[in-house]
């Protein structure tokens, strides 16, 4: 590691400045470039100061024109405005000097002359004076309008050889002679040169100026909201503000500025985007519009699906119905039912198969109406059903229990004790057999009396064969 | 001491395109001013005898301090001055001269204590004096030769620079 002292050192920037000179420079030429190939020529703010430019030389123009104009007529040459307004147009478009330095040097010689074929001639004059001593033409026909009331003094600058006393001496005609004579040629040899031609597009080129702001202070003026130049202007600032970085064509003539009109609303809209009719609110819109059309058309087709579905669904039923229907004639215990029906059965015993039937058919409600018949035929009095109504509560089988236990508990275990049928407690049972109630399913007779009189009896078995009525074990009931 | 200036080195570029003997001229009129500067600087290096002992660079010697012992010879010829433009630091400045301690020995010779102060064991028994402005403009012996100089040096080149223009500025003039 060196230690150093700089001496006339110099900041030529870190790399990364270098990079980003370099970037600009080379954005700088790809934009140059590319408004070479597009045929623009002129910057957004180029605009705007042509813009400017063409406004303030028609101003300028319009007001040299009506300075002109105002001169002739005070010297009652107003009948010749037009004629004189004629002979600059075709000076101008022949010499090749704008009309606005025309203007002030006719001006001058009429002024002074009072004549207008003397102005015409030494406006002539001058231009040829002009043009070979290299004095610009507002100082020449000033000078001429000078000496044409004897004052030389500005004469002297053409070097036309004579003295200031032959100056004096002479007449204005004899000085405008020798300098006719002495520049004789020079406004020939000058329409031959380079030079020529190139006031000759100048002149073309501001004339076009002046007639673009002569549009563009009524397109400007009417954007700015007013009708004067400065509105005009105005105008112009907000909207390049407004507008950055645009590029535009500028046309020489007035078909350009057509365009450019056109281009106007483009541009205060800032490209359709805002206005009445924004393009970016239309496509909000659009898009809105779609999407509700879209949902629209999902919604509709869910719709008919489920419809289609619904249907289908209906049908299925239906089917399901039928087939159940037509599956039921092949069902071998309803085939049994419907036989014993057709059977010699009583009334009673056709209610009951039927009742079955019903049953197996799932018909609750004939099956609950059957049934009612049935109970009802059964108790046809009604009197079972009352008496079984208002029978006494059972007496309570265990309510001595307290008392039996208590006795049990007071006899010695040793001993006489408890006999239950010749077995005293603590002795061992011997073969103790459980008393026979019946397997289940055999069949016994069941006897029901009433006050000492029989009124049913039957054989009760677990099969259909024998008599239908029994009594439900489990319940108690009695069917 | 260091100094900026503007177009120093665009004026060099043009003198050795232009005017070749002027450039060489002028590159040989800097070193003039300069050499004096680096002579006195050498002079302010210790010998092997004045500095620690353990500091002094032995035969076949390892470790990390073979490369920072010291030896006055290297010392001095590491102090040394460059008349033509530098590249550019990491700041983006260039200059046209400068004056560099180029060894390891007499960068610490240079700078020893001038942060921490004349403290320990080792910087108090260096000797030499620390001149200069600034913590990073303070030194035993460039910086101290500069100091000493009092900026003569510094405007004895920015004339030549100057001279080098004018000259230039004439030739192209007459042409």
């Amino acid at each position: 590691m060196s230690i150093l002292i700089n001496i006339a050192s110099e900041f030529t920037g870190k790399k990364a400045f270098k990079e980003a000179d370099n970037a600009v420079t080379r954005l700088d030429k790809s934009t140059k470039q590319l408004a070479k190939t597009l045929g623009v020529t002129l910057s957004g703010a180029a605009i705007v100061a042509y813009g400017k430019a063409a406004v303030k030389a028609f101003a300028a123009d319009e007001a040299a024109a009506i300075r002109l104009t105002n001169a002739v007529d005070n010297l009652g040459f107003a009948f010749a405005n037009a004629d004189i307004t004629k002979f600059i147009a075709n000076l101008e478009a022949t010499a090749g000097i704008a009309d606005d330095k025309l203007r002030p040097a006719f001006q001058a010689l009429l002024t002074t002359t009072k004549d207008l074929n003397a102005s015409y001639k030494l406006l002539n004059d001058a231009i040829a004076i002009s043009r070979g001593s290299g004095v610009d033409l507002a100082t020449v026909a000033q000078d001429l309008s000078n000496g044409y009331t004897g004052v030389t003094r500005g004469l002297r600058k053409y070097n036309t050889g004579l003295t200031q006393a032959e100056l004096k001496s002479k007449s204005f005609a004899e000085v405008l002679g020798v300098l006719n004579s002495q520049f004789a040629g020079a406004n020939q040899a000058y329409l031959e040169t380079y030079a020529y031609k190139l006031d000759v597009l100048t002149v073309a080129s501001e004339n076009a100026k002046e007639t673009i702001g002569a549009g563009l202070i009524d397109a400007f003026a009417r954007l700015g909201g007013g009708t004067e130049v400065q509105d005009a202007v105005r105008a112009i600032d907000n909207i390049a503000k407004a507008v950055n970085g645009v590029t535009m064509a500028v046309a020489t003539v007035v078909g350009g500025f057509v365009k450019l009109f056109k281009a106007l609303d483009y541009l205060t809209s800032f490209g359709g985007l805002t206005g009445a009719n924004p393009k970016w609110a239309n496509k909000e819109a659009d898009k809105a519009t779609k999407s509700a059309a879209t949902t629209a058309k999902i919604q509709s087709k869910a719709a008919t699906t489920l419809t289609k579905a619904t249907k289908a669904n209906t049908a299925e039923l239906k089917k399901q119905a039928l087939a159940k229907k037509q599956s039921a004639l092949f069902d071998l215990d309803q085939i049994q039912l419907v036989a014993a029906l057709k059977g010699q059965l009583t009334e009673e015993e056709q209610k009951r198969v039927k009742l079955q039937l019903a049953l197996l058919m799932e018909n609750e409600s004939e099956a609950a109406k059957l049934s009612r018949e049935i109970a009802n035929a059964i108790d046809s009095t009604g009197a079972l059903a009352k008496f079984l109504t208002t029978l006494p509560d059972a007496k309570n089988p265990f309510a001595n229990w307290n008392n039996y236990i208590a006795a049990a508990a007071a006899v010695p275990m040793n001993g006489a004790g408890l006999d239950f049928g010749g077995n005293k407690i603590g002795a061992p049972v011997p073969n103790f057999t459980p008393p026979s109630a019946g397997t289940y399913g055999a069949a016994a007779p069941v006897v029901v009396q009433i006050d000492g009189k029989t009124i049913a009896s039957a054989l009760m078995d677990q099969s259909l064969s024998g008599n239908q009525a029994y009594v439900n074990r489990r319940t108690g009931g009695f069917e | 001491m260091p100094t900026e200036v503007r177009g120093a080195i665009a004026l060099r570029k043009a003198l050795r395109q232009f005017e070749p003997d002027l450039a060489k001229e002028t590159t040989k009129e800097i070193a003039s001013f300069l050499k004096p500067v680096v002579k006195n600087a050498r002079g302010f290096l210790p010998s092997n005898e004045e500095v620690p002992s353990g500091w002094v660079k032995r035969p076949n010697q390892g470790g990390r301090w073979a490369n920072r012992s010291y030896d006055a010879t290297e010392a001095r010829r590491g102090v040394s001055f460059k008349s033509t433009p530098s590249k550019p630091n990491r700041n983006g400045f260039r200059s046209l001269a400068t004056i560099f301690n180029k060894s390891a020995a007499g960068a610490i010779y240079e700078t020893a204590g001038r942060k921490s102060g004349i403290t320990g064991r080792f910087t108090p028994h260096l000797g030499g004096q620390l001149k200069g402005k600034g913590q990073k403009g303070t030194g035993r012996v460039i910086f101290r030769a500069v100091d000493e100089d009092q900026g003569k040096a510094k405007a004895h080149i920015i004339k030549a620079i100057e001279k080098a223009a004018e000259k230039l500025n004439s030739r192209s003039k007459a042409l």
